[in-house]
Formats: C-alpha cells, sequence, structure tokens
C-alpha cells in the first residue's frame, strides 16, 4: 500500500457535493522532504484535495496516510487539529486581534510546545523569514509580503510534517509575487520539508514544485517532474495547459517506436507519440509551443525539424519580443520571434520534431483538414 | 524540521478521539433542540390546539373546528377582525407613503436637518410601540396637548380609525423608511446613463428603468409595515382606556386573561394572526424572489445628492414632520410626567416633580418591577445571545444538515407577533402533563425570560451573523490546523473579532425585553410585577403622571445601563476594539 519513504499517501480520495465530483479517484504518494505542487485551473479540484489532507473537509471515499498514520477512512476523521499539518492560506488569514508573536505562538500553545521554548521559537521563526524585531506588530501594520511570511511562519509554528500551501502568493502583486516566489523556494530548499503546493500559476508550480500534479475536472491528468511535464505532456490538455498553443490535425500515416509520421494537409510532420494504440489511419491532433517555433524565408532543410509553410496575420509587441500570428490554411498557428514581420509576407515556420506531440484526434477535425487540403489542390 | 509534536498522543488516544461525533455536529443538535424548545414547541401547540382544544387538559379529543366559524359569528372577534385588518392596511399604504417619501428626499437631495431623519427613524423604531400610543392618547385626549394648543380637531381625529391610521403610520414609517433607504442608497448610474443614451427623456428613465427597479423594494416595504401593524399589541393596549376599537392582539389577551377563559379562542385568534402574516411573508418572499437584487453590481455608486433651489421649504416639511412624529407623543409623555393635573396644562403653577417622587417613592411598586423586568431582560439577553451566536456560527461555517433548520427556526419569530408566541407559551407549558412530571416553568419568571428569549433570538441571531459573516473561515481553519479545537476556536478567534455584534446584540435584547408589554402581560406570574405592565396598568387607570414619570426613569436607567456597558465592555476589551478586530 504505502511506500516507507511516503510522508503523504493517499489512496483512491474522492469528494462528491451533490452531484458535482470535486475529487474523483485521486491517489498519489508524497516523499519526504517532496513539495509537489498542484496545479489546475479553478474547480479541478487541487484545494479540494488540500483541504481533505487539512481535515477541514470530509471525503465522500479513500484513505489519506500522514507521516504513517492513517488519519481517515472507515468511520475514523481526524480532526484537523490532531493533524501532522499546517497550511499557509490564500488570504493568509492572520488574526487581526493578535500581534506577530501572538500569532505564532497560539499554534505552540495548543499543540503543546513547552512555554519556555516559545520565545526563543518565536524569535527563530522571525529571522528565518526576515521579519527579526517584528513580534509587537499587528498585521495591518505589515505590508503584503510581510504578512505571507508572517503566514508561513505560523504554519511553520508547530512542526508540521506536512506543510500546505493554498495559492499563498495569488493576493500579491506581480513584482512581490516573484520575489517572494524565489524566497519561499529557497525557504522550502532549506527546510528539507514535506509540502504540497497548490496553484493555477504555471510558473509558480514549475519554481517550487520538485514534481507537478496536473488535476483535471477532479482527476489526475498527470504526475511528472517539471521538466518532463514539458518535455511530455501527457494529454492535449496538459499540453495546452503548459503551453503547447499551436494544434493541427491529421492522420497517421505510419508509426516509428515513439514516432508518428502524421499527415496534416499537404504537409507531413513527425512527432512523439506516447499513445502507442494510435495506429496508421487514425486521426490525430498535433502539438507544439509557439516559443519552440522560428520563422524564415525558406523551408528549413535540417533533419531535426519540421517545418510549413505559413503567411503573417499579425504582429504583436509584447515587450521582450513579438508574438507573430501565422495562418497556415484554415489554422492559426503562434510563434514567438524576436522581430517583426509584415502582415501578408509568405513565410516558412520550423519546430523541433522531439517538442512535436501527437495525441489521439476526432475523426471530424482529420476529416475537415483532409478536405482542406483536397480543395486546396483542386 | 522535528517530529510533530501530535506523536506524543498514544494512537489509541487519537483514534478514539478521532471517532467520536464531531464537534460541530454536536453543536448542530444541541442548538437545533435548543430552538424545538423554545420557538418550535410553543408555535406547534397553538396548531394542536385548533385540533385539540382540550390538549393542556391532557385531553387528546380531535375538537370540531366550531370556533373558526365564531369569526364572522362572534360580533367582537369579526369586528377585531376587520379592525385589524382596516387599520393595517391603512397603516401599510400611509406608512408606506411616508417612510418611502422621506427616504426618496433624503436620498435624492441635501438639505440641513436632512440627517435627523435616520435619527428619528431609528429613535421611533425601537422606542416601545405601547410608548408612543400613550403619547397619542394624552397629546388626543380631552385637555390634552391638542387641545391646548387649539386644535381640538386633531384631538378628536387621532380616535378615529383614520387618526389611529395615522398614529401607527407614524410609528412605523421607519420600517419603510429604512427598507427603501437600502435601495435607494446605491444608484446604478450606468442603467440610466444607458436609457438616456438610448433615447429616454428623464421622465421616462424614471418610468421605465428606476420604479421597475424600486418597486420591489417598495412593496417589501409595504409588506413590512403591514407585518408589524397587524401583530401590534402597544396601541390597543393604550388607547383601549380611551377609544373602543377592538383589535386582534387584545382580543386574545382578553380570551386569555378574562373570565371563561378561552384558551382554544386565543388559538382561533392567534392562527388568524399568523395567517395574515405568513400570507404577507410569502408575498414579500415573492417579491424579493423577483427583485433582481444582483443589479447592484461593481458599477453600483453611492448617490451623490444635490441641494435644490426649494431647500427651505423641505427643511420647514421635516422639521415639522418630525416634530409631529417624535415630540407629539413623546414630548407630550415627557411634559405630562411633570404635571400634576393633567388637565391643567403645562402652566408654571401645574409644574411638579411629585410624579417622580411618587414613583421612586419606598415602598412603589416600580422598584420591584424594575428589579424583575430588567433581571429578566438580563435573563433573555443571554440566552438569545449564546444560541444566536452559536446559531450563527452554524449558519455561517457548518457544513451541518441542520443549517436549514436552524435557520427557519432562528427566523421565523421575527415575523410571529409576540402576543401569538406568548399564547404559544402558555398553551404548551400550561399543560398537565408537564407539571405532573415536575416542570413547572409555566406561572414563573422564568416562562417570560424564555419567551423573551426566544422573541429576541432572530435579532440577535441576524445581529451576530452580521459580523461572524465578515470573518472569514481561512481564521477559523487557521486557528484549527495550529492545533485549537471548537471551543478554543470560538473563544480566542471568533469571539473577540465579533465582540462588538455581540455586545450590540446583547443590549438591543435587553433593551426590547425591559419594555415588552406583550410577552410580559400574557406571562406575568401573579404578584409578579413587570415595568410595561405596571406602566400599562397606571396608564389605564388614568394615573398619566405616574406613568409617564415611570417610562421616564425606566428609559434613562435602560439608557444608562447600555452606555456603561458599551463603555465597559470597550475598556475591558480595548485591544479588540482598537485594532480593528472587532469588525
Amino acid at each position: 500500500m504505502t511506500s516507507n519513504t511516503a510522508e503523504v499517501a493517499i489512496h483512491d480520495l474522492t469528494r462528491h457535493i451533490g452531484a458535482i465530483r470535486a475529487l474523483d479517484g485521486v491517489s498519489l504518494e508524497i516523499p519526504t522532504g517532496e513539495t509537489l505542487a498542484v496545479l489546475g485551473p479553478s474547480g479541478c479540484g487541487k484545494s479540494t484535495l488540500l483541504r481533505l489532507l487539512a481535515g477541514l473537509d470530509t471525503p465522500t471515499s479513500g484513505e489519506i496516510h500522514i507521516a504513517g498514520q492513517k488519519v481517515n477512512g472507515n468511520g475514523l476523521e481526524v480532526p484537523p487539529e490532531r493533524r501532522p499539518v499546517n497550511m499557509v492560506f490564500q488570504d493568509f488569514a492572520l488574526w487581526p486581534h493578535m500581534n506577530v508573536k501572538q500569532i505564532l505562538q497560539y499554534g505552540m500553545k495548543y499543540r503543546g510546545i513547552a512555554r519556555g521554548r516559545r520565545d526563543q521559537r518565536v524569535t527563530e521563526l522571525l529571522e528565518l523569514v526576515d521579519l527579526g524585531g517584528m513580534e509587537k506588530r499587528y498585521p495591518r501594520e505589515l505590508s503584503g509580503g510581510q504578512q505571507q511570511r508572517v503566514a508561513i511562519a505560523r504554519a511553520l509554528a508547530t512542526e508540521p510534517r506536512v506543510l500546505l500551501f493554498d495559492e499563498p502568493l495569488s493576493n500579491l502583486d506581480s513584482q512581490l509575487r516573484q520575489q517572494m516566489r524565489d524566497d519561499l523556494a529557497r525557504l522550502l530548499r532549506e527546510l528539507g520539508t514535506t509540502a504540497l503546493y497548490v496553484t493555477h500559476d504555471l510558473q509558480e508550480a514549475l519554481a517550487l514544485g520538485q514534481r507537478v500534479v496536473v488535476m483535471q475536472a477532479g482527476r489526475i491528468a498527470q504526475i511528472d517532474e517539471t521538466r518532463e511535464l514539458f518535455r511530455k505532456p501527457a494529454t492535449p490538455w496538459v499540453a495546452e495547459l503548459v503551453g503547447y498553443a499551436n494544434t493541427l490535425d491529421g492522420r497517421v500515416l505510419r508509426r516509428e517506436d515513439d514516432w508518428a509520421l502524421v499527415q496534416t494537409g499537404q504537409h507531413t510532420l513527425w512527432a512523439l507519440c506516447r499513445d502507442h494504440n494510435l495506429a496508421a489511419g487514425d486521426a490525430t491532433r498535433i502539438m507544439f509551443q509557439p516559443r519552440g517555433c522560428r520563422l524564415a524565408q525558406q523551408a528549413s532543410q535540417e533533419s531535426n525539424l519540421n517545418t510549413l509553410p505559413v503567411q503573417v496575420e499579425q504582429q504583436v509587441f509584447e515587450g521582450h519580443g513579438w508574438r507573430i500570428n501565422c495562418r497556415h490554411g484554415q489554422r492559426l498557428l503562434q510563434v514567438h520571434d524576436a522581430l517583426p514581420h509584415e502582415p501578408g509576407t509568405d513565410l516558412a515556420v520550423a519546430f523541433e520534431k522531439a517538442a512535436t506531440h501527437a495525441y489521439r484526434g476526432s475523426e471530424e477535425a482529420a476529416s475537415d483538414a483532409t478536405t482542406e487540403a483536397t480543395a486546396r489542390i483542386a | 524540521m522535528s517530529a510533530s509534536t501530535d506523536t506524543r498522543r498514544t494512537p489509541r488516544l487519537t483514534g478514539v478521539i478521532a471517532r467520536l461525533p464531531k464537534p460541530e455536529s454536536l453543536l448542530g443538535w444541541f442548538i437545533a433542540a435548543t430552538l424545538v424548545v423554545l420557538v418550535g414547541l410553543p408555535l406547534a401547540a397553538i396548531l394542536l390546539h385548533l385540533a385539540y382544544p382540550q390538549l393542556y387538559l391532557g385531553i387528546f379529543d380531535l375538537g370540531d373546528f366550531d370556533l373558526f366559524t365564531d369569526l364572522w359569528e362572534r360580533r367582537l372577534w369579526r369586528t377585531a377582525v376587520q379592525n385589524s385588518l382596516y387599520l393595517s392596511f391603512g397603516t401599510m399604504v400611509i406608512g408606506t407613503l411616508i417612510g418611502a417619501g422621506m427616504a426618496y428626499l433624503r436620498h435624492t437631495y441635501r438639505f440641513p436637518t436632512a440627517g435627523l431623519i435616520d435619527f428619528a427613524a431609528w429613535f421611533v423604531l425601537v422606542m416601545p410601540s405601547f410608548i408612543i400610543a400613550q403619547g397619542w392618547v394624552l397629546f388626543g385626549r380631552s385637555g390634552g396637548t391638542a387641545h391646548q394648543m387649539g386644535m381640538p380637531w386633531l384631538g378628536e381625529f387621532i380616535f378615529s380609525l383614520p387618526g389611529l391610521v395615522m398614529v401607527m403610520s407614524l410609528a412605523n414609517f421607519p420600517l419603510a423608511y429604512l427598507a427603501f433607504s437600502a435601495a435607494l442608497h446605491w444608484n446604478v448610474r450606468s442603467l440610466e446613463q444607458a436609457a438616456r443614451l438610448a433615447g429616454a427623456t428623464s421622465a421616462q428613465v424614471v418610468r421605465t428603468i428606476k420604479l421597475p427597479l424600486l418597486l420591489p423594494a417598495l412593496l417589501s416595504a409595504a409588506i413590512l409595515v403591514f407585518v408589524d401593524t397587524v401583530g401590534d399589541f402597544g396601541l390597543p393596549a393604550a388607547f383601549l382606556s380611551v377609544f373602543r376599537f377592538p383589535l386582534i392582539p387584545y382580543v386574545i389577551r382578553q380570551e386569555i386573561q378574562t373570565v371563561p377563559v378561552s384558551f382554544e379562542g386565543a388559538a382561533v385568534l392567534a392562527s388568524v394572526l399568523v395567517a395574515m402574516v405568513a400570507i404577507a411573508i410569502t408575498i414579500q418572499i415573492r417579491l424579493l424572489r423577483n427583485a433582481g437584487a444582483d443589479f447592484l453590481t461593481g458599477g453600483a455608486r453611492p448617490v451623490d445628492r444635490p441641494r435644490p433651489r426649494f431647500w427651505p421649504l423641505l427643511t420647514g416639511l421635516n422639521v415639522t414632520f418630525l416634530g409631529l412624529a417624535i415630540f407629539a407623543p413623546l414630548g407630550t409623555s415627557l411634559s405630562v410626567s411633570f404635571l400634576q393635573r393633567y388637565s391643567a396644562g403645562f402652566t408654571l403653577e401645574n409644574l411638579t416633580l411629585l410624579n417622580y417622587r411618587a414613583v421612586l417613592s419606598e415602598g412603589s411598586v416600580l422598584l420591584p418591577a424594575m428589579a424583575n423586568s430588567f433581571g429578566i431582560a438580563f435573563g433573555a439577553a443571554l440566552i438569545a445571545l449564546a444560541v444566536g451566536f452559536l446559531a450563527a456560527y452554524l449558519l455561517a461555517y457548518s457544513g451541518s444538515r441542520l443549517r436549514r433548520f436552524i435557520d427557519i427556526t432562528s427566523t421565523v419569530t421575527l415575523a410571529v407577533p409576540g402576543i401569538v408566541l406568548a399564547v404559544g407559551y402558555i398553551l404548551w407549558w400550561n399543560q398537565r402533563w408537564l407539571a405532573d412530571w415536575g416542570i413547572q416553568v409555566y406561572n414563573t419568571p422564568w416562562v417570560i425570560v424564555l419567551c423573551s428569549a426566544a422573541a429576541s433570538i432572530p435579532i440577535a441571531v441576524r445581529v451576530v451573523l452580521g459580523n461572524v459573516a465578515q470573518v472569514p473561515k481561512s481564521f477559523l481553519n487557521s486557528a484549527s490546523l495550529q492545533g485549537a479545537g471548537l471551543w478554543t476556536r470560538i473563544r480566542t478567534v471568533l469571539m473577540p473579532l465579533t465582540l462588538a455584534g455581540l455586545l450590540s446584540a446583547g443590549l438591543a435584547v435587553f433593551a426590547t425585553s425591559v419594555f415588552d408589554l406583550a410577552i410580559t402581560t400574557m406571562l406575568q406570574p401573579s404578584g409578579f410585577p413587570t415595568i410595561p405592565v405596571i406602566i400599562d396598568e397606571h396608564f389605564r387607570t388614568v394615573q398619566y403622571g405616574w406613568a409617564t414619570a415611570a417610562t421616564v426613569i425606566v428609559c434613562l436607567i435602560t439608557a444608562s445601563i447600555i452606555v456603561t456597558t458599551r463603555f465597559l465592555v470597550k475598556r475591558l476589551f480595548r485591544q479588540y476594539f482598537a485594532t480593528g478586530g472587532s469588525q
């Protein structure tokens, strides 16, 4: 069941709210010391997962083990105050009638940390989060970033086995968010505490998580290390979430191990395909990232690249470069380029075969692509 | 990181605790059971007595429902029902027009004394209706203020149906004023601007945009006035000695307090009153459901009010109105408390402090009555506050299956007139089998305490809920994850953050319970004087000087208790108020 090194083990966890399946048969393990990021859009079940771990909500079925102890299932429901976890809340949840010292000592008192140690521990925690000397401040006397640090220190104060983060950076402005993201990543590395970090921000998930769980409609769409998630998105939905914005429909011409040669319109492309059931003749969807593309006057002859002819339709300046919207047949493709390109220019877009992914597509879309190509030839 | 402190507990103990029912669930059952005892059983007793008229004797014989035919066969009952309907509909129309009109002027124009309308509305709203009604009786009686001011016609007018409608309208206009003000306070200007840009004139905008949006609020305000008027006990009690105009609440009292006692008669009339209120509330709910209140979006902004050219006229009208609504009744009561002879008028020779001396003298019934009433009010406030606070906690944060039940039961008495609730208490607590079991609540002060608490629970729940709802659930969740159990979370986080609301709710319940005539007059045990009842008795026996002096003294003492309590609580818990913790 549970591996010896897993600090958190979740088995077939389900939470139904009326007819809605907020969480649907989720299983995962978090090894001791790992930071696992949970990524997904609103309503995907990531916060529900966090609340169930914390004991703030009760699962419909399934089991949770924390630090080797079962905390729910078969009539057992360990309340939050008895679970070896603590959480950093999205709104920080700092009690406005207490000062920083009282806030940090609150949990120490109820979790049974000896009175003599509390003052020393407050000092240590405040030093850890760079807030030394702010014991007497009230939450309203702190900046957003300082409030966030106090929230983190409070979560650490009870010495939890597992730290939970519920989108704690979402209330900060973008500049502060980036700084806090880096600080938090450093802190989590230093502490080595097992952590679960829930976010809808891809950058946060990548910066903080050693592995990322992508959730969709209450289920796990993919669990992988951050780089693998980018290199091998398991489904078109995950691919789109991690930035594979360009899609083309077609049919598989032939398979070679993990590769598929795909006919899309009048062109053929090589793409990685992990679905071994996808065979020649099957409808498929090709996906690749705008950032991995480059535009050129001529089609590339390099063997590791796919090439498609396009016509520039729109150029949008985005500060660090240009987003070029190009038309390939009926499809609009995006390309990030350092230079602008005049609308109406005919160009070729090249992208790595190893960064192109093929998934099972819809018959209708594949037929449309074939019809469109035939019409163009005619 | 070091190992969790939680591991210090033995796994077996943790397992046992984890399998017990959740404290929140137990709390839900406890509050639900309390509400059943305080509200559910007494109201159910009224319905049961309609079917089983001899239930209070422990006899389960199905009645023949003959008494319902008496509603039109008994002259007194028929007249009371008709009068109640006439008075309530009349007040609903006039009171709503006055309240909505005042609200419109207040929120459309800027003029001197406009702010006084808010003060007056709240002042009249919190004043017990029987005290206002007594003031009007003194104002209109032969030899009263109206006569002395050379307006005897006004005095005569007050003791007629249109006059009563005026008196009730002036006493109940604040309900319409406050309800309509809430709708007018926000002006969705973009909707009006869109209509203007679509080609509508400003008159057409009023007709096609403003009025349709405000109509539900106007009708809802009217229903509120109707409900408050139909169940009011203060007016019939005060006017009875001068002007015979039977109304349902007072006839209910007669059924129970005059021989032969007719509990079933009281139950029938109470059910008629409840039916009227229920119909009105149903209409209101339907209106509000279709009101489209969600039109108040981020685009809504407080209205900018210009000062019109005719502001002196508005100021004059306002001062006259407020003079009539407040100073006519209450100024008269105050002046009468200083007069030797009521009919001799407000002259220097007629001024005296004898009324006050009589009220405060040794042996005066007011002193034990004050001790009793303040004790009852204190007990009612404690119970209502405890139930209200815990019910508000459950309503705001809990996922308990009992939430809906608690929500309905804790709100229902807001619409049930005090006299009806009191009848329910008599019918429930006066049952023989309870006495046989040794449960003796009826004919003790406890029955007043419980009934006053039950009547005040909706106020306590709503006031506290307003504050509790502002405390994010994450504040409690974070405390929970710090190791704090339910009671610790409530005590250390929720109570400090909602202290201001708790204080307001407690004091509001205290003040209303001190002066609740309907409940105390129905439930007062023999030999147990209470403030509203002795003031009412002295008034009915034409001892106006004594009654008004006692009213002034009790009002002053109550106000002093409220001010002192607020001061002390704020001083003792300064940090909660100073840090902005208490919202």
